[in-house]
């Protein structure tokens, strides 16, 4: 039944896979560099999500540009750059990582690295001492004593 | 009716008053008799506003534009299921509807809570009053929905503004409910950790008899975010679910950290540790329920879920400013009691396992907190305006989603206390080589991005792992009890429904991931055609057949129809439309067209269509495995439910004391 439910499940999962990334016959839709663009700006009519979300004229319009400075070669940092010189920073649907927007991007890893450390230090903290001593006792009852406790423990928890 | 309400909203508020006093009074005096009066002032009160609730909806249901709210929210022409919406479409109602679902559970406590935890309820009775009188206050002064029209503007207004066309569609009559549900729920064991605290009885108990009414908010908000993204999905038009709009960070916050909270508690159950812990993260979560709200009602950050700017935030933000300066003082008056009593063992065992999800929650949490708090540290520092919006989290928050599913993973493994390395080896084998071997295939597979890989390895490890946790325990009690592999599994699931119901919960967790990797793989096109034309998009030819106008109560529609074909083989129709709400000065409204397959949608919506050529302007997209989420959603539902439902023990029990 166990191997029954590991194949099973990896034959869902490959099946998905296989969903995803097969080749279209026809028309793969937009470049994924004018997709990307289109979800860095936002809709100038309201600055309420990205141009690719949007269907109001503005975001239409935007779309359509997107698409012409493309075609003349622009690349994307220039293209960015033209937006943000002609409505401001708010265009852009994420924060450049630079001067005091650098933070939006350290802040949230920092976050998991100081909650980690935290964490290893608290638990050490409430650690008992009799178990910081336990490596010893361990070697001497051996790792097939815990085991069958362990699955006593396990099989009481039923 | 409209004096009806707006009196019972008055008396409601006389009565919290009342009750607050004589909640005092008994805590002072430890007269009985007092707390017994403001337990009953305060049912009174609640009583009173579920009137004045009634008492709009009816108001809105006969369409009485005397009423400014009415006028606002509704018209003659609005359907008469989304009339009943308009009870949550504008501040006023809102926040009335906030307090209808606070007196629901206010009653509810009330007698659920007759003979149990008598100790706590003097004081539970006493924040439950504090929250309730806060809002009434809210609404009495500053939001009343039952202000009347001047008569000159009521010589304007004939049939009514209706409601915003985004508002009707059959999820938001649910989604919003059910979202407040979950956002008022948290009040009740924010209610109980504060009687804890006071009373200094701060073991298991508050928490054990807390744990249904935790787990029943945190069900009603998940559902009530999923049905958002359903909202989302099915009639903005952007293709997506989530946005991570402000709005919609402020109804994640809490579910993260109660999600948090109900995975901590289970260590002060099992081991008597993390009292402090658990007190804090519920307070928090109830923080981030107001804090929400706060940040919906204030006007301060741009949503299109967000209610218009009013003098309301600075009044929310005193009462969270209230809330902590109380939480913090409180925990620091109880710290000597709030001390563990026990010790952890080791680095490997499952008490580890939950903290480490406990601080991946909370760090998920901060992150969300911090992107969508950061548009106004940055205004405020550097005096420039910016967006922080999806494309920031989506390159935020993946990372600290894949560590958390990797938890998922590996706490069920690991044994409470410690974790010998045999039983290591012995429980990872299986999850560790089943995740391998999905991305072995995925790669073959030609799958080269890294998130999408790392969510399907993942996937297996955490799927096979809950699995063999299932599958070892049938042995178990078939080995110990002789049962069929059908009743031990019932009867274990029976036996531990937090446990179990919270492996289910994790299964729906991991459809939900497969939906997201799913997302990854969208495609997606603009294009014109005109009739017979066609374009084509991953393998399926979309051909515009003919469009029709059509007139329903309060609106025209133009409804096109992209007849869809894959090798030739007729796979549907889509019908996408375009509307023009004749109740709101012709709002423009597109209504997606769907079609469902099990791995994939297919994806419609019409910008518009020229009348003399018949040309229509589309958006068609494909977005792979997005069922995964709806499905998972349901899973989780499921899971919750087992959990919360009681065992057969318990069931038994409660017959034997009736």
């Amino acid at each position: 039944m166990n191997r029954l439910s590991t194949i099973l499940l990896l034959a869902v999962l490959a099946g998905s896979a296989w969903g995803q990334d097969a080749p279209g016959k026809g028309g793969e839709g937009k470049q994924p560099l004018q997709r990307s663009l289109e979800y860095e700006i936002m809709a100038p009519c309201c600055y309420g999500g990205p141009v690719g979300d949007h269907d109001s004229q503005a975001a239409i319009q935007v779309k359509a540009q997107i698409s012409q400075l493309l075609g003349e070669g622009k690349t994307r940092e220039e293209i960015l750059d033209m937006y943000v010189a002609i409505y401001g920073e708010q265009i852009l649907a994420r924060p450049r990582a630079r001067g005091f927007n650098l933070l939006a991007y350290i802040m949230p890893p920092t976050f998991l690295l100081v909650g980690g450390l935290l964490l290893v230090l608290f638990i050490n903290q409430v650690k008992s001492p009799a178990v910081q001593t336990a490596p010893a006792t361990r070697k001497s009852y051996g790792d097939e004593f815990f085991q069958r406790i362990e699955k006593e423990m396990q099989d009481l928890d039923i | 009716m409209a004096l009806l309400g707006s009196t019972s909203l008055q008396l409601a508020l006389v009565g919290t008053v009342i009750s607050l006093l004589l909640s005092a009074a008994y805590l002072r005096n430890r007269d009985l008799r007092f707390f017994v009066g403001a337990q009953r002032g305060l049912v009174v009160a609640a009583s009173l506003v579920l009137l004045a609730t009634f008492a709009l909806l009816q108001q809105l249901m006969v369409s009485n534009f005397a009423l400014e709210y009415v006028a606002r929210y509704s018209s003659a022409t609005t359907p008469t299921m989304y009339k009943f919406a308009g009870l949550w479409a504008g501040m006023e109602g809102s926040l009335l509807f906030w307090l209808a679902i606070l007196s629901m559970y206010v009653v509810l406590v009330s007698i659920l809570h007759r003979k149990r935890n008598r100790p706590l309820m003097p004081v539970v009775n006493m924040v439950l009053a504090t929250v309730l009188l806060f809002f009434l206050i809210m609404t009495v002064f500053f939001e009343n929905p039952f202000m009347p029209l001047t008569p000159l503007a009521q010589a304007r207004v004939t049939s009514g503004m209706g409601l915003n066309p985004l508002l009707q569609h059959p999820a938001m009559l649910i989604h919003p409910p059910i979202l407040y549900l979950g956002y008022v729920g948290f009040v009740v064991p924010f209610a109980f950790a504060i009687a804890a605290l006071v009373t200094r009885r701060l073991d298991a108990t508050w928490i054990k008899s807390t744990r249904r009414w935790t787990l029943v908010p945190w069900l009603f908000l998940g559902t009530g975010v999923i049905l958002g993204g359903r909202w989302a999905y099915v009639e903005l038009g952007w293709g997506g679910y989530w946005a991570w709009d402000p709005v919609e960070n402020a109804s994640f916050l809490p579910w993260l950290t109660g999600t948090a909270y109900l995975h901590s508690v289970i260590i002060q159950e099992k081991k008597n540790m993390l009292r402090m812990w658990n007190v804090v993260l519920i307070m928090i979560t109830f923080i981030l329920t107001i804090f929400g709200t706060y940040l919906t009602r204030s006007g301060i950050l741009s949503s299109v879920h967000a209610f218009a700017a009013t003098d309301l935030g600075i009044w929310f933000l005193g009462f969270v400013i209230f809330i902590i300066v109380g939480c913090v003082t409180l925990i620091l008056l109880r710290r000597d009691t709030l001390a563990s009593q026990n010790h952890l063992e080791s680095f490997s065992s499952r008490e580890s396992g939950f903290l480490f999800n406990n601080m991946l929650f909370l760090a998920l949490a901060l992150a969300v907190l911090w992107g969508t708090m950061f548009p106004i540290l940055s205004e405020a520092v550097r005096g420039i305006k910016i967006t922080v919006g999806s494309p920031y989290f989506n390159r935020i928050m993946p990372p600290i989603g894949l560590l958390l599913l990797l938890m998922l993973g590996i706490g069920p493994l690991l044994a409470w206390r410690r974790t010998s390395s045999g039983t290591l080896r012995r429980n990872f084998i299986l999850p560790v080589s089943a995740g391998v071997i999905t991305w072995a295939i995925a790669i073959l597979m030609g799958i080269q991005r890294i998130y999408p890989l790392l969510t399907m390895g993942l996937v297996a490890f955490v799927a096979t792992g809950i699995i063999t946790e299932v599958v070892r325990g049938i042995r178990a009690r078939r080995r110990s009890h002789g049962e069929s592999a059908v009743t031990a599994f019932r009867k274990m699931v029976d036996k531990n429904r937090s446990r179990y119901g919270g492996y289910i919960v994790h299964l729906g967790m991991l459809f939900m991931f497969v939906g997201f990797a799913g997302k990854a793989f969208s495609v997606e096109k603009d294009v014109t055609l005109g009739p017979g034309e066609s374009t084509y998009l991953k393998g399926y030819a979309f051909t515009l057949e003919n469009h029709t106008f059509v007139e329903r109560p309060n609106h025209r529609a133009v409804i096109v129809d992209l007849v869809v074909t894959r090798d030739e083989v007729p796979v549907t129709v889509l019908r996408p439309e375009k509307r023009a709400y004749t109740d709101q000065n012709d709002q423009p409204n597109s209504e997606v067209a769907i079609y469902s397959r099990p791995l994939e949608d297919l994806y419609a919506l019409v910008g518009g269509v020229d009348p003399e050529t018949g040309a229509a302007t589309l958006k068609i997209m494909i977005n792979p495995l997005v069922q995964m989420v709806w499905l998972g959603g349901i899973i989780m539902i499921i899971g919750t439910l087992v959990a919360i439902m009681p065992s057969r023990t318990e069931r038994q029990m409660k017959e034997k004391l009736a």
